[in-house]
This record gives structure tokens, C-alpha cells and sequence, in this order.
């Protein structure tokens, strides 16, 4: 059955030898960069409709509280200063979550910080890491280091690999399904926390739990992937505008839109060209005037 | 029986004290009206009330508990709150905001039951607007939001009902639906607690009459009991209170009678 599988794949007519490098292929190269896809294109679509329920506003993505800015932060550090990939991915994402827990400090989150606290504590946090970004960039050797940093934060799912795409997915996979298990507390917390209280909600314990899982997985998709733009953003409005509001079906299907819509641009940006097309590049290029589509058949529930 | 008591009640914002030493109680089966000035602390109040504040000093108790001995989903069990009509959410249909109301009943995981769908439709039923449940809740006008969101606190059976400014905003056809709403309601046993602008609202519903001007009550009593001395204290301006049957009064600002 393989064998003949294999045969109308082309494989009949390859030297056996060369099987062992079709599997290679297949099982280092381009299963995990599929797994890649699909983790951080959900990740970024779930933790994007789930800010945007938070703040009860459907232009927020999910670097709204300086994760994006700190992890890029913690990438440029590490590949200024390791040698490594790992030491790397870790800087990576210990400057996505200090970013994070510098927002939430700044906006008195211990206490109990309210939207509009935490939305200036994330725009602070997020200026900060991505000044530093440039610190680093500036001085950073400019042979080696600078077009690496660069290129990096363009967006990259060319270095997926299987050890890291299993060792994020399993965290990637627990913090999208806690998001999905909070949807329905986070719809009453859209009607504004007096009223989310009052339907006995406890606001400040959903808000944190939510912001520390999106926080995790937005980190983990620089670490997998560099800095993804535009998908946290425009799917999760995009998913709005087909299923409607209601976070219960809108996180899921955001998640799954996500995955889909990231492992198509890939296909596209590294296909289209003679050249693979940085991945942060394609999804706005393709991801815009599919946004314009979508706006435009559906007029109303922008909101 | 009293079922929401505010005992000694004293809060500040900062500084500035917002309430100096409330008392009160509201008992079941009562409408109480809540008036006075802008600034007067009725907001602050209904907001203590609703556990959503703490008071610096005294106690808020229900049923003979203090509030913060009750756990949110306890308290939104006993008691709901309608707030002023609103549209910066999303664009939920009606019947999922409504659907809301049974949170605090239901587990934490699982899709709305039979039972919750049934109390939902009951809920719009009794609030005639049964036809809008499919509506998107911003699409609508702001006297039917300010219904869906009172069919919301009757899908949360709680006893006592805490609304702020209710009919402000609506047109007066609205304003006068609304009302009208709110004493059936009460009819059938429900405890209403609201805040109004308007003297002739606390008239023509409460059963009380709650008076309060710089963080302090006036006055406190049913409506019959409500003079044209005390409207003068709280607003400072000049009105009559004008019989128009047996047992019916018209709050009218002197200005009418100039000529």
C-alpha cells in the first residue's frame, strides 16, 4: 500500500537509496513547519478574539500588552549574545512574559486594575521593549547580527523544528483550551465588569487567567516562529463576522481559522516566488485584501 | 421584614466623602425610589448595594449576611442589576444577552440547558419582546436594550432588582412602557430598588420614597408622605405637587404657573 502510494507520488522511479531523504524531508522538514503553522496560527487567533472580548474592542491584537514587543526584545538579546538556538528561544520568551508583567505592574494589576489602567500599562510596557529592540539592533554587529535580528522579526516558520514544535505544542494546545473554557465568563465580561460582577462573575480572577494563558502561547509563537503579524488581529474579526460574537463558538473557530489561514500563506510565501517570501511579510500582503473582501459582504456586527 | 440593610454607611472617594452615614433598609415586595440631585451619592449607593463597593464604615447586609461574606455568584443569585442602557459590547443577539442572567446558576462548563433556555424565552415573554430575541442587542433602540437587560435580571430570579436611572435616556413613550413593565413586575412579588431623575417616576411606581441630597437621606416614606418642602431642599428649585385624582400627584416646577 505504501510502496504504492509511493509509486504514483513519483517514488517508483527514485533510486532506493533515496528514500531515506524523502523521509527526512517529510518528517524533520516539512511536518514540522505544518505543526509550526497550525500552533502558532491558532495561538495568535485565540489569544487575539480573547483580548478583544477583554478590552470590548475588535481592533485589539495580541501583542496589545508588549508580549510581541518583549519577545522580539528577548530574540534580538539572544542572538546577539548566545550561540545557541535554545538559549535563544528562551530569551525569547522570558521577554514576552517580563513584558507582560511589567504592563501589568505599571497598571496596578494586584490590586485591581481596570481596562483602561491595563491598555496604558501594555501601550508603556510595549514602547519600552520596542525602543530597547532598537538599542539592540543599533548596536548589534552589522554583518551578521543586524540581518539576522531582521530578518527574525519578519516572521520565519522556516526554522521549525520537530523537538521544538512538540515542546511548545503541548502548552500551546493547554493555553488555547483554557481560553476556549473561559469563553463564556469572557462574553459577561464584555458587558463591563459592574455588570459581569453583578452576574457573579469573579472579574478580576477570569481577566488574569486570560491574560496569563494568551500571554504564554503569544510568547511561544515568537519562540516558534518570530513575530507573526496581522493573524491575531484579522482573523479573530474575521471569524466575528462569520459566527458572530459569542466567544463560545468565536474562540474555536478563530483557533481553527487561524491554522488554516497560516498553513495556506505559508504554502503561498514559499511557493509564489523564486525566493521564500518572509511569512510575517505574506500574511498581511494576502491578509488585507482578504479582510477588505470580507469587510465589505458584511456591513453590519462590526462590533 | 427587611432583606437589603444598609447600616451607618459611610463612603469616600479619596477626600471627598460621597456618603456620610446612611441608614436603610428595603423590605421584599417593595418599590423603592431613590431621588436626589446630581452628586447626591444615589450611583454610589445602588453600587454599595450591589456589593460592587465597599463601605468604609457600617455594614450592607442581606438577609441578615454582609455582603462581603457572599460570594459573587451567591450574591448575583439574590440580587440583579439593570444598568443604564448601554451599546459599547458586542453584537450578542438579544437572547444570548439574556441568556447571561443565568451564569451565576450555571455550572461552569456545558452548553445551556432546557430549563435555562425555557426561563430565557419566559423571561422575554414577560418583558413582550419575544420578537427580538434573534436581534443583534447594538441594532436595537435604546428602550428595547434598557427590556433585554431587565429580562435579564428576571432570568436571574433574584429577589431584589437594582436599577440606575432606568428611563433615562428613552423617550417618553419608552419611559412610560418601561414604567409600566416595572409595576407589573412588582405585582407579582418582585423587590425593585431604583434611582430616577423624575419625581413623577418615584410617584407613579414606588411604594417608597427615598430622598437624598450631599450624601445624606432627606426624607424616607411612601410617596404619599413626599412634599413639596422636600423637592424644594434636594433640587433647590420652586415646585407644586398638583392632585389630579384621589390619591394621584403631578410633580410640577412652579415655572408652569408664571405667566
Amino acid at each position: 500500500m505504501t510502496g504504492y502510494l509511493l509509486y504514483q507520488a513519483g517514488a517508483g522511479t527514485m533510486a532506493p537509496d533515496r528514500l531515506p531523504i524523502l523521509r527526512n524531508i517529510i518528517l524533520e522538514i516539512r511536518l514540522p513547519r505544518i505543526a509550526t503553522a497550525i500552533l502558532v496560527g491558532s495561538a495568535l487567533s485565540a489569544s487575539g478574539a480573547t483580548y478583544q472580548a477583554l478590552f470590548v474592542n475588535p481592533l485589539v491584537s495580541p501583542g496589545l500588552l508588549g508580549v510581541l514587543a518583549g519577545a522580539s526584545f528577548g530574540s534580538a538579546l539572544g542572538l546577539v549574545l548566545f550561540k545557541g538556538w535554545f538559549a535563544i528561544q528562551v530569551a525569547t520568551f522570558l521577554g514576552g512574559v517580563t513584558a507582560v508583567a511589567l504592563a501589568l505592574f505599571l497598571a496596578g494589576a494586584q490590586r485591581n486594575a481596570n481596562v483602561t489602567m491595563l491598555l496604558l500599562g501594555g501601550i508603556v510596557s510595549g514602547a519600552l521593549f520596542t525602543s530597547l529592540v532598537s538599542v539592540i539592533k543599533y548596536l548589534a554587529d552589522p554583518y551578521n547580527q543586524l540581518p539576522a535580528i531582521t530578518y527574525w522579526l519578519m516572521g520565519n516558520l522556516a526554522m521549525a523544528d520537530r523537538t521544538t514544535a512538540f515542546a511548545t505544542g503541548i502548552p500551546i494546545g493547554a493555553g488555547v483550551l483554557v481560553l476556549m473554557l473561559l469563553s463564556r465568563p469572557l462574553n459577561v465580561l464584555s458587558m463591563g465588569d459592574d455588570e459581569a460582577r453583578s452576574l457573579g462573575i469573579d472579574v478580576q480572577r477570569v481577566r488574569m487567567t486570560a491574560i496569563v494563558c494568551a500571554t504564554l502561547v503569544s510568547a511561544l509563537t515568537v519562540v516558534l516562529a518570530g513575530i507573526i503579524g496581522w493573524v491575531g488581529m484579522i482573523i479573530p474579526h474575521i471569524a466575528r463576522m462569520i459566527v458572530g460574537p459569542d466567544n463560545e463558538t468565536l474562540i474555536p473557530v478563530a483557533a481553527l481559522l487561524g491554522a488554516t489561514y497560516l498553513l495556506m500563506v505559508d504554502n503561498i510565501s514559499r511557493l509564489l516566488f523564486s525566493f521564500e517570501l518572509p511569512i510575517g511579510i505574506a500574511t498581511a500582503v494576502v491578509g488585507i485584501p482578504f479582510f477588505m473582501a470580507v469587510l465589505k459582504r458584511t456591513r453590519k456586527g462590526w462590533y | 421584614m427587611s432583606l437589603l440593610a444598609l447600616d451607618t454607611v459611610s463612603f469616600s472617594f479619596g477626600a471627598r466623602t460621597v456618603l456620610d452615614g446612611i441608614s436603610l433598609s428595603v423590605g421584599q415586595g417593595e418599590v423603592a425610589a431613590l431621588l436626589g440631585p446630581n452628586g447626591s451619592g444615589k450611583t454610589t449607593l445602588l453600587r454599595l448595594m450591589l456589593g460592587l463597593l465597599s463601605p468604609d464604615a457600617g455594614t450592607v447586609t442581606l438577609g441578615g449576611t454582609d455582603l462581603r461574606r457572599l460570594h459573587r455568584p451567591e450574591l448575583a443569585r439574590q440580587m440583579a442589576y439593570v444598568p443604564q442602557a448601554h451599546r459599547e459590547t458586542f453584537a450578542y443577539r438579544v437572547r444570548d444577552i439574556v441568556l447571561m442572567g443565568r451564569q451565576p446558576h450555571r455550572p461552569f462548563l456545558g452548553p445551556a440547558g432546557a430549563e435555562d433556555r425555557r426561563i430565557v424565552a419566559e423571561a422575554l415573554e414577560r418583558l413582550g419582546i419575544s420578537h427580538l430575541a434573534e436581534r443583534s442587542y447594538t441594532e436595537i433602540s435604546g428602550g428595547e436594550r434598557q427590556l433585554a437587560l431587565i429580562a435579564r435580571a428576571m432570568a436571574q430570579q433574584a429577589r431584589i432588582v437594582v436599577m440606575d436611572e432606568p428611563t433615562n435616556g428613552l423617550d417618553y413613550g419608552n419611559q412610560v412602557r418601561l414604567l409600566e413593565r416595572i409595576k407589573a413586575l412588582a405585582r407579582e412579588g418582585n423587590t425593585f430598588i431604583f434611582s430616577t431623575h423624575h419625581p413623577d417616576h418615584a410617584l407613579a411606581v414606588a411604594s417608597r420614597v427615598v430622598t437624598m441630597r450631599h450624601g445624606g437621606i432627606v426624607s424616607d416614606g411612601p410617596p404619599g408622605t413626599l412634599d413639596e418642602a422636600t423637592l424644594g431642599i434636594i433640587y433647590q428649585v420652586k415646585v407644586h405637587l398638583v392632585p389630579v385624582v384621589e390619591g394621584v400627584r403631578v410633580c410640577v416646577p412652579a415655572l408652569h404657573m408664571e405667566q
